[in-house]
């Protein structure tokens, strides 16, 4: 059936040279990483108007793991399940656990970074957790004048959270520093991908010195709608001295509110009401580890 | 494109379109009896099939991934052992999921089943997990083990089988094939 319907040209380079030859060939063709977001939402079979692709399956180079102390740099073909197999060597609990709330095994065994980090209609938990790890991208750009560079996840989405990254842009490694002592929280409500417009992820990690917040990264995740990196609550958190009061709370959690109300317009009341619960709770959490220790 | 591919243990080699989806390919060229139909994005999970052993959708794979791939369906794996211990545990549990998800469902038990044994839980002793279990029960939360069958099972959204059952019946399945393996060595 369909047979006689012209089909997509897949192109399955091993090395980079041939890629950026494709590429540069065929400006249009689409990478194809793990294709579960693409054969979900993007690919329609039989399609009147098939792309040509890129398969990135046979790039070895894209799936090298390098380590060492510090930090880990995983090349963006590696799966997500690659990534929650060895997390427990740099990453506390919170964030292994996190990591593997991301869908399934099944799911996480076909997917990879490069394609988590670049679905374009929604925005994957794997994204939320990377945001708070603070972690960095290599990109190449793959157009007349091929460049390489790395920066900052948070440099390849905009205000509104939605992903800026040129279609001739490679992710080609992902760099992220270990972390086995900061606190970490992860929730989430419904799932991403299959209830995108209702969903609310929110990953925050507060690293403390003694009984006082010194660092912290806060990113809330509308699935359908964007990343919201929240840089008020960031610069307010940090200094603050544990446990809080609870009127303390109260104002940043309004805080929080009104500045993602104002950012996202277009979000669902019960997603506000979910993102400010989630946030609350987490202050609260952080209250109840310092109490705990002392 | 051409594919040259192993099905339920038969060759075969033909001409399709790249980006035809696999369940398509066995729904439509090889009609497979236990693939259903294609939800075109409302992620049911009816579509499971093992790809080179491991669990996918198999309307998530187009054909161009298919060249030398060993694909199984329920159809051959149904014929297997580790079937028919899955099939003695729906009886004993006095539980079997409905027509419609039947064969991903004991496809998705079988990869979980793979997991947890290869990743030596604590199923794969018995009287620890018994104790874990017990501890879990009396903060009444559940074990990671349990999390991980209920969290793998939801991938099929069907929703005939209750979390609890299918955690005792892919414990159930463990432990038969824990105890044959006792009697072997
Ligand atoms: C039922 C289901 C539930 C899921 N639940 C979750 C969940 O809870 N949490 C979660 O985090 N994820 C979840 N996922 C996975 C997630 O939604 C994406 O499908 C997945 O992360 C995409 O990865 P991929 O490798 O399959 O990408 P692909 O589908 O191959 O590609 C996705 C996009 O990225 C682009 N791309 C791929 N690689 C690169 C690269 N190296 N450089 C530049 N662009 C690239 C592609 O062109 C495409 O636009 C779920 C998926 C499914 C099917
Ligand atoms: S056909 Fe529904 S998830 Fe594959
Ligand atoms: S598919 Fe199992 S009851 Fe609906």
């Amino acid at each position: 059936m369909y047979e006689d319907l012209r089909s997509s040209t897949v192109f399955s380079p091993e090395s980079m040279g041939e890629l950026v030859n494709y590429k540069q060939k065929h400006p249009q063709a689409l990478f194809w990483a793990g294709g579960t977001y693409l054969m979900a939402k993007e690919v329609n079979y039989p399609s009147k108007n098939p792309i040509n692709i890129i398969s990135l399956g046979k790039m070895d180079e894209l799936k090298r793991i390098t380590r060492n102390d510090t930090s880990v740099e995983f090349g963006s073909m590696a799966s997500i399940q690659t990534v929650t197999a060895i997390a427990r060597n740099f990453f506390s609990k919170d964030i292994c656990n996190a990591l593997n709330a991301t869908s399934t095994q099944l799911i996480r065994r076909m997917a990879t970074i490069g394609g988590a980090l670049c679905t374009q209609k929604i925005k994957t938990s794997f994204t939320t957790i990377m945001m708070t790890l603070d972690a960095n991208i290599e990109c190449r750009i793959v157009g007349k004048k091929p460049l390489t560079k790395w920066i900052q996840l948070d440099n390849m989405f905009d205000k509104s959270g939605s992903l800026v990254l040129s279609p001739s842009t490679l992710i080609t490694r992902l760099h992220i520093n270990a972390d086995k002592d900061s606190i970490f929280y992860f929730k989430e409500t419904g799932s991403p991908m299959t209830q995108s417009d209702y969903s609310v992820v929110f990953a925050m990690r507060s690293r403390l010195l003694q009984n006082s917040i010194t660092e912290t990264r806060a990113c809330f995740n509308f699935p359908s709608i964007g990343l919201h990196l929240s840089e008020a609550v960031q610069s307010s958190l940090t200094g603050v001295v544990l446990p809080m009061n609870p009127v303390r709370i109260i104002r940043l959690t309004e805080a929080l509110v009104n500045e993602i109300r104002m950012e996202h317009p277009a979000l669902r009341p019960i997603q506000v009401e979910q993102a400010s619960r989630m946030f609350e709770s987490y202050l609260y959490d952080l209250n109840a580890k310092v109490i705990a220790r002392s | 494109m051409n594919i040259d591919c192993n099905i339920d243990g038969k060759n075969y080699s033909f001409s399709t379109n790249s980006d035809k989806p696999l369940l398509q390919i066995l729904i439509e060229d090889l009609e497979v009896e236990s693939m259903m139909s294609l939800c075109k994005g409302a992620y049911c999970g009816n579509c499971v099939v093992l790809m080179d052993g491991q669990a996918v959708l198999s309307c998530l794979v187009p054909a161009f991934k298919l060249q030398g791939a060993v694909i199984q369906t329920f159809e051959s794996f149904k014929k297997t052992r580790a079937y028919r211990d899955i099939d003695r545990a729906y009886k004993e549990i006095g539980c079997t999921p409905c027509r419609q998800c039947y064969a991903s469902k004991t496809l998705i038990i079988e990869s979980v089943i793979q997991t947890l044994e290869r990743s030596q839980s604590t199923l794969s002793n018995p009287m620890e997990f018994n104790r874990v279990r017990r501890e879990s029960d009396m903060e009444g939360i559940r074990t990671e083990e349990e999390k991980l069958i209920i969290r793998e099972l939801g991938l099929n959204s069907c929703t005939c089988t209750q979390s609890s059952e299918l955690v005792k019946i892919v414990t159930t399945c463990i432990d038969y094939r824990r105890k044959r393996n006792v009697r072997r060595s």
